[in-house]
This record gives structure tokens, C-alpha cells and sequence, in this order.
């Protein structure tokens, strides 16, 4: 393909640039590719072992959920996967959006996770208290003989359940601290490319 | 007719029968080409938003990770260089986000000595080092219009990259020239 040569000294200085090492970008999006594929099959060998460990819990009746717990893993594993796939599909936005639409879709993004990232650290403990005085009230939950017959497991289950309240709100305010910043930062990169000159 | 016909190169890899991975050497030609042809204006573009040489490398193998998956939707040839200009400038726009977040010390450039540009190549690299410098001290707005002035884009295509108007385009390219030039000295 022939082009005209470039008119403007500055083009034609700024084309001068030397060349930088395609072969070696390749073979990094080569390994990029490979670790990517590595990554996607870890994931969903963790996952179907997960669904597998439920499935036997339930048939040997170890955990007597009749099946439900099972439904709902993989109800979710299912709707999580559709979700992926078609935010895959819609991952567009780099590619056929102008700039100033995709600072926009990136801000709106942003303010979403936002939200989210205030649901999990503030949100999170919040329910938690509310479940643990309801179940208080309503007499749900294991009962004190069965405590009394397993304290171990009873301070296992405790723990567990604590640690992970705690790494959901760790994890919902370093989100928030980063999605506030993306927030703040986009936005004024968006001001300063739509003003009018 | 597709860029690469009959190639998707998402699919570079495909399972043989003996399940190994094994690779496309038609696909990767065609990838080959484009790359060879269009890498460095990627990285040029990449610079000028990034200063530190690891972070414009992601960048740029961000950029041609977006250009791949693009690639089997592109059916014009001719805009190749425009759509992968705009989509390196939108990942740019992206990492400036990250890489914000992440609050890294650059590097600082290193410039050869004007005293010591004894031929006409350390001249020239001298001189563009110092218009690299000048297009990223612009402002964002101007920036983003200088880089893809640069790269020799017309002014319609840029202002459909960036998303503003035409007229708004070229009083925003010939502010950003001006400023170019006062940087080097030449007021005209």
C-alpha cells in the first residue's frame, strides 16, 4: 500500500520513531493467549469440583438440604456463566466506541461498582447484624444441644463465617477506595476533552 | 471480504488430534504483517500517555490483545490504520486510569545532550525525543487531537475517533500545533 508522504515536518519527524520489536510482541501475545486459556480451565475445574462436592454431600445425605443447596450453586454457576459470556460479547466499547462515549461508559461503570463496592463494606455488615437477630428472634439456627454435642465445629463455622465478612468488606473498601479515584479522574478527563475551545 | 479471510484469530490455536495445541502459521502471518506494519505507531501513540518502558509495554500488548479480538470483525482494509489508532487512543485513555490508581514514580526520559549531537541521527532523535515531550506536556484535550494528527489522520476521522466536532477538531489541532512549536522554538 503506497501513501502520499506526509506534508507537515512535525508528521514526518514524528515518523521517524524506530521500529519497535514485532517478534517478540507476538510471541508475548502468544504466552498472554496461553495464560489466559490456563487461567479459564483452573477456574472451571475449581468450579465443577465445587458442584461435584455439594452433589455427593447431598446424596450420601451428610448435609440434608435434599438437593437444594445443589440447585442453587448450580443455578448460579449457570447464570454466571451466561453473564460472562454476554458481557464478553458486549465488550465492545474499547473498540467501536469514540472516546468521549467510552469515558462516559466508563464512568457509568465505575459509579456501579461504586455502588457495589458500598454494598459489600457497608451493606455486608449490616445485613449480617440484621440475619443474626432475626434468626435470634425467630429461633432459627442450630440449637444449643447440638451446640453443646460440637463446639468445635460451632467455633469453625463461626470463624469461617466471620473471616469471610471481613474479607468482603476489606475487599468492598479497597473497590470503593479505587472505583472513587476512577471516578473522580475519568470525569475530569471527560470535562477537559468536551470543552469547547 | 474479511481482512483475514477464513481466519479467525481468536483461533490461532486449535487442538489436534493428539490434543496438543498447535498453531495456525497462516493465522499468525497475517498477524505477523499487521504488526510489523502498524507496531510502532502503536507505540508511538502509547509514549505519549505513558512514560514508564514496562507500562507502555502492557499497554501496547493491551492494545494489540483489543486489536486481535477485533480483527475478524474488520471487513475494510483501508481503515485498518484509523481503527487501530482509535483503539490504541481509547486503551491510552484507560491505562491513564490504572495507572493513576496505581500511583507509580516514572521514569524520567533521558534526552542525548545538545552539546554532543555530533551527526545527523542523534540530531533527529534529539529533535523527536523533544517532540515527544511536547506533545505529552499538552494539555488532555489537545493531546489526544496532536497525537492523531501525528500519526497523519485526517481531521474528520480524528474528530469521529474522539467523538467532537469537526470545526472543534482543527481549532483544537491548531492550538495544539502552535504549542508544539513554541516548545521547539519557532513561535511561527
Amino acid at each position: 500500500m503506497t501513501s502520499l508522504p506526509p506534508h507537515d515536518p512535525l508528521i514526518t519527524l514524528w515518523q521517524t520513531a524506530p521500529q519497535p520489536d514485532a517478534q517478540h510482541l507476538l510471541q508475548d501475545l502468544q504466552r498472554l493467549n496461553r495464560l489466559h486459556r490456563r487461567l479459564n480451565r483452573i477456574v472451571f475445574a475449581i468450579l465443577c469440583g465445587i458442584s461435584l462436592l455439594l452433589i455427593f454431600e447431598e446424596t450420601t445425605g451428610r448435609v440434608r438440604t435434599h438437593g437444594a443447596l445443589s440447585a442453587i450453586w448450580i443455578l448460579g454457576l449457570v447464570a454466571g456463566v451466561v453473564w460472562h459470556r454476554r458481557a464478553r460479547c458486549n465488550r465492545s466499547d474499547a473498540l467501536t466506541l469514540d472516546t468521549v462515549s467510552l469515558l462516559k461508559f466508563m464512568i457509568a461503570r465505575a459509579k456501579s461498582d461504586l455502588f457495589i463496592a458500598r454494598c459489600l463494606y457497608a451493606g455486608v455488615p449490616c445485613g449480617a447484624m440484621v440475619g443474626f437477630f432475626v434468626a435470634k428472634l425467630a429461633g432459627i439456627g442450630a440449637p444449643p444441644s447440638a451446640i453443646a454435642a460440637h463446639p468445635l465445629l460451632h467455633v469453625i463455622q463461626t470463624g469461617a463465617g466471620v473471616a469471610a465478612l471481613i474479607a468482603m468488606m476489606v475487599t468492598g473498601a479497597i473497590l470503593a477506595r479505587s472505583r472513587r479515584v476512577q471516578v473522580q479522574q475519568l470525569s475530569e478527563k471527560l470535562r477537559m476533552i468536551q470543552t469547547d475551545v | 471480504m474479511s481482512l483475514i479471510a477464513g481466519t479467525d484469530l481468536r483461533m490461532l490455536f486449535v487442538r489436534s488430534h493428539h490434543g496438543k495445541r498447535l498453531l495456525l502459521v497462516a493465522g499468525m502471518d497475517k498477524l505477523e504483517e499487521i504488526v510489523e506494519v502498524h507496531a510502532a505507531m502503536v507505540r508511538r501513540i502509547a509514549i505519549v500517555y505513558e512514560r514508564h518502558p514496562d507500562m507502555v509495554d502492557d499497554l501496547v500488548q493491551d492494545v494489540w490483545i483489543a486489536v486481535w479480538q477485533a480483527l475478524p470483525r474488520l471487513n475494510d482494509h483501508a481503515t485498518l490504520k484509523s481503527y487501530i489508532a482509535r483503539i490504541t487512543q481509547n486503551i491510552c485513555v484507560t491505562h491513564v486510569r490504572r495507572s493513576l490508581v496505581r500511583q507509580t514514580q516514572p521514569l524520567s526520559d533521558t534526552f542525548p545532550d545538545p552539546a554532543q549531537a555530533s551527526d545527523e541521527a542523534t540530531a533527529n532523535a534529539m529533535r523527536l525525543a523533544r517532540l515527544i515531550e511536547a506533545v505529552r506536556n499538552l494539555p488532555e484535550n489537545l493531546k489526544a487531537v496532536a497525537t492523531l494528527y501525528l500519526e497523519d489522520m485526517p481531521v474528520r476521522d480524528i474528530a469521529v475517533a474522539l467523538g467532537i466536532s469537526e470545526s472543534n477538531t482543527s481549532v483544537r489541532l491548531h492550538r495544539a500545533k502552535a504549542a508544539i512549536r513554541l516548545s521547539f522554538g519557532d513561535p511561527s
